[in-house]
């Protein structure tokens, strides 16, 4: 993409990342999903378009160009069956993955929606649009919106039970079915990014004033992990929900929970990027992590029990890296990258 | 990657920011310009890529003033990165409410946004006609005065002249360095308000900041014609004892000539006054404290040297006439009306708690100790202190130190070489209830 970068195409292969394919997407691509049990890569770019891609094959299965109206997309995957998507005109609309036929469409109004999910079980989806939250069910219906959080909400993410949590400015909020949270973590500063554990014990958070706080749900006792260079925008818990990587600068850091830590503990230290790492996600029932950086690195690490950990493979694109996803066997890494590229590689011993 | 710029827009509600924001946007300039607004203006804004935006201000859980950011901005501009071949200049159109302190600091406390855009300046709208209410009434509109790189004095149209230099004085004792534009419905040259490059350390040292006027220490001068000989100098009783003054040759009745004379009178007025009294002579020149009778005019003889003819004088007067009624007057009796006259802004007029001050030294600063008081300062006054700007001879570096700070956040780097010329140090805060004679000591503490 011209301007987007001026990074030189640069293309390494080392350990255990090895290129499959790679496409160029019409504009930045914006957010990237697998979906049909790994078969497909689903990614949306700036333009608005959506675009699904044979795993296998690299060919595009479907795309639909006006899927929003330009400006950042955000996506994510439900269940076997199902994509739904997000944008800056306000829209959210939900599709079949296997074919990307519009299951249904609600337009929220000028707010600018900053990001969808999909709880665990598939069965609701929820967008931040500004100071509140809104929440459907898998078919579009059941709407739901929170109450008007005191700042934007800037993530959201879900309970092993299916509960709605955001984090925006001084608090997190956990959401049962009224409108105003059920619970509220507090924290006086900006929480700019959030993680669950998958057993629902933890939620950690990356904050403005670049700290990771964290509560434990069930006594609500908190922490707070100082030191970073940057703020912690990139957050993944392994599926054990013993390791929590964390960005906020060059390096990625692991905290151990367990055995009484992380508190008093010394984190992992994985040092390999040469810019900012923008994105992690850990292979799925594995301490196999993935990271993505400013810099244009995707690196693969095997951590061990004390979250240190060696490089085993990398490899370079040609833009900053905005996010990896693993496919659900683990067996392929896709990521997307400033200059446009959609990329995936297997990975293997 | 070139980062892109972005300049800041603020000043009072109604003050002309959506008017002018139109004339830049309107303009052929060639940019592709990105807005982000957050104030729904009365009136709409001809463009494409507009966001709105709410305002919301990020407190650090430190409670650090000095780190307050500005999440909207941060959320706004992450995205709009995200569509970077569409547009390559930012807008920011603040409220008038807005405190500049956190919009500034945006751009060097969050790594994402630093890594994409680069502040090119703030350029602040003033209202010609409402400023001198609402001064004093709001610390927002004080603050992005203090703040300026720009400063676009609007609805000049409305103010007559005289008014206009009372404001520009008035700014001008409150932000030293800013540019000041004149303008009538947002009328300025969009190359003097984008591609400033004001925190661009590599620029700053190419202008030279525009220190401060000098606060006169006289307030009113008239410009004689007059022969070689003896005058009579004639004042009125007023609320003062004594009339300072000096008179002092001037080459021509122009402004020009007469801000250049008052220039040099500053120096004769930081001379020890001669004190003299009714009947005493005075000669051009000098200082004098003229003891003033406290209910008759008092009348002093004013000697003017035989020289080259007729010549013109500049009395300068630390009173003005409107008081005192000077008049001069010939050995026949005759009365000379000035050619021209006067009255000089005095900035300590108004009691502005906003105010920039200036140091200028010879010599080389101890690097060390600089750095100790600098720290110190900060520590003490960092939320007080809004711009610092300036550069450094610091002993030992063969080059300037070039620096500037937004609050706490200050940033140096080398500027061009000393070479063979004299080196020399120039600072300028811009704070609130700052205390200049303390800042001047603290520097020259540092002084080799």
């Amino acid at each position: 993409m011209p301007g987007l970068t001026g990074r030189v195409a640069q293309r390494r292969r080392a350990g255990v990342l090895r290129q499959g394919w790679s496409h160029l997407l019409d504009d930045y691509p914006t957010a990237l999903a697998w979906a049909c049990g790994g078969r497909l890569v689903m990614t949306v770019d700036s333009s608005g378009a959506l675009t699904a891609v044979d795993a296998a094959r690299s060919d595009i299965v479907w795309s639909v160009a006006d899927a929003h109206e330009p400006g950042p997309v955000h996506l994510a995957v439900g269940g076997p069956s199902f994509v739904v998507s997000a944008g800056a005109d306000g829209v959210v609309a939900s599709r079949d993955a296997t074919t990307g036929a519009l299951r249904w469409r609600h337009e929220l109004g000028a707010a600018w929606l900053d990001t969808i999910s999909v709880s665990p079980d598939g069965s609701r989806i929820a967008t931040a649009a500004g100071r509140y939250v809104h929440r459907w069910s898998a078919d579009g219906g059941d709407a739901w919106n929170s109450f008007e959080h005191p700042s934007t909400v800037a993530a959201v993410a879900w309970t092993p039970g299916g509960e709605l949590v955001t984090a925006s400015f001084g608090a997190v909020c956990v959401f049962g079915d009224e409108p105003e949270p059920k619970t509220r973590f507090e924290w006086p500063g900006s929480l700019v990014s959030l993680v669950l554990s998958p057993d629902g014990e933890v939620v950690a958070c990356g904050s403005q004033d670049n700290t990771v706080h964290f509560w434990r749900t069930a006594t609500g006792t908190d922490a707070a992990m100082y030191g970073y260079p940057a703020k912690p925008n990139a957050l993944a818990f392994d599926d054990a929900s013993r390791l929590l990587a964390t960005g906020g600068g060059e390096a990625v850091t692991v905290w151990v929970f367990g055995d009484g830590g992380p508190e008093g503990t010394t984190p992992g230290v994985l040092d390999a990027h040469a810019d900012t790492v923008t994105s992690l996600a850990f292979a799925p029932r594995s301490t196999t992590l993935a990271s993505g950086g400013r810099d244009g690195g995707v690196l693969v690490w095997r951590l061990g029990p004390d979250g240190n950990g060696d490089a085993v493979g990398f490899d370079v694109c040609d833009g900053r890296i905005e996010a990896v996803a693993w496919r659900p066997d683990g067996r392929s890494l896709a990521a997307i990258d400033a200059s446009g590229h959609l990329t995936t590689w297997r990975t293997g011993s | 990657m070139s980062r892109v710029p972005v300049t800041i827009l603020t000043g009072f509600l109604g003050a002309g920011k959506t008017t002018l924001l139109n004339r830049i946007l309107t303009e052929h300039h060639g940019r592709r310009i990105a807005v982000i607004e957050n104030e729904f203006g009365e009136i709409g804004i001809d463009q494409g890529l507009v966001v709105n935006a709410d305002e919301e201000v990020f407190e650090m859980s430190n409670g650090c003033i000095c780190c307050t950011v500005r999440g909207d901005l941060i959320r706004v501009l992450g995205n709009l990165g995200k569509r970077r071949d569409k547009f390559d200049y930012v807008l920011v159109e603040t409220t008038g409410l807005a405190d500049p302190g956190p919009v500034a600091q945006t751009f060097f406390m969050d790594d994402d946004i630093a890594a994409e855009y680069a502040l090119d300046g703030i350029v602040t709208v003033v209202d010609a006609v409402h400023v001198d209410q609402q001064l004093g009434r709001s610390r927002e509109t004080e603050e992005q005065i203090a703040f300026a790189d720009v400063v676009v004095l609007n609805k000049t149209d409305l103010v007559e002249e005289r008014r206009l230099d009372e404001l520009e004085a008035r700014i001008r004792s409150m932000n030293g360095v800013t540019a000041m534009h004149r303008a009538s419905f947002g009328s300025v040259a969009v190359d003097v308000l984008l591609d400033q490059r004001s925190f661009d350390l590599t620029v700053a040292l190419d202008r030279r900041p525009t220190f401060l006027e000098p606060e006169y220490p006289f307030e009113w001068t008239g410009v004689y014609r007059l022969d070689p000989g003896t005058h009579t100098l004639r004042f009125d009783a007023g609320p003062d004892p004594t009339m300072g003054l000096a008179v002092l040759p001037l080459p021509a009745a122009t402004s020009e000539a007469l801000e250049a004379g008052a220039e040099r009178c500053v120096r004769v007025f930081a001379e020890p006054p001669a004190c003299v009294r009714a009947g005493d002579q005075v000669t051009p020149g000098h200082h004098v404290d003229a003891a003033l009778d406290a209910v008759e005019q008092t009348a002093v003889t004013l000697l003017i040297g035989e020289g080259t003819g007729e010549q013109l004088y500049g009395l300068f007067c630390e009173h003005l006439a409107e008081e005192y009624h000077p008049t001069v007057t010939t050995a026949d009796g005759a009365t000379i009306a000035p050619v021209i006259e006067r009255a000089w802004v005095a900035a300590h007029e108004h009691d502005e708690s906003v105010t920039s001050g200036g140091i200028e030294a010879d010599g080389n600063v101890d690097g060390d100790r600089l750095n100790q008081w600098l720290g110190e300062l900060l520590d003490d006054k960092g939320t007080d202190l809004f711009r610092m700007k300036g550069f450094l001879a610091v002993a030992g570096e063969t080059d300037r130190v070039v620096f500037q700070g937004v609050h706490m956040l200050l940033d140096s780097q080398p500027g061009r070489p000393w070479g063979d010329e004299p080196r020399r140090n120039q600072l300028v805060f811009i704070g609130r209830d700052l205390d200049a004679d303390e800042l001047r000591a603290g520097f020259q503490a540092c002084l080799v």
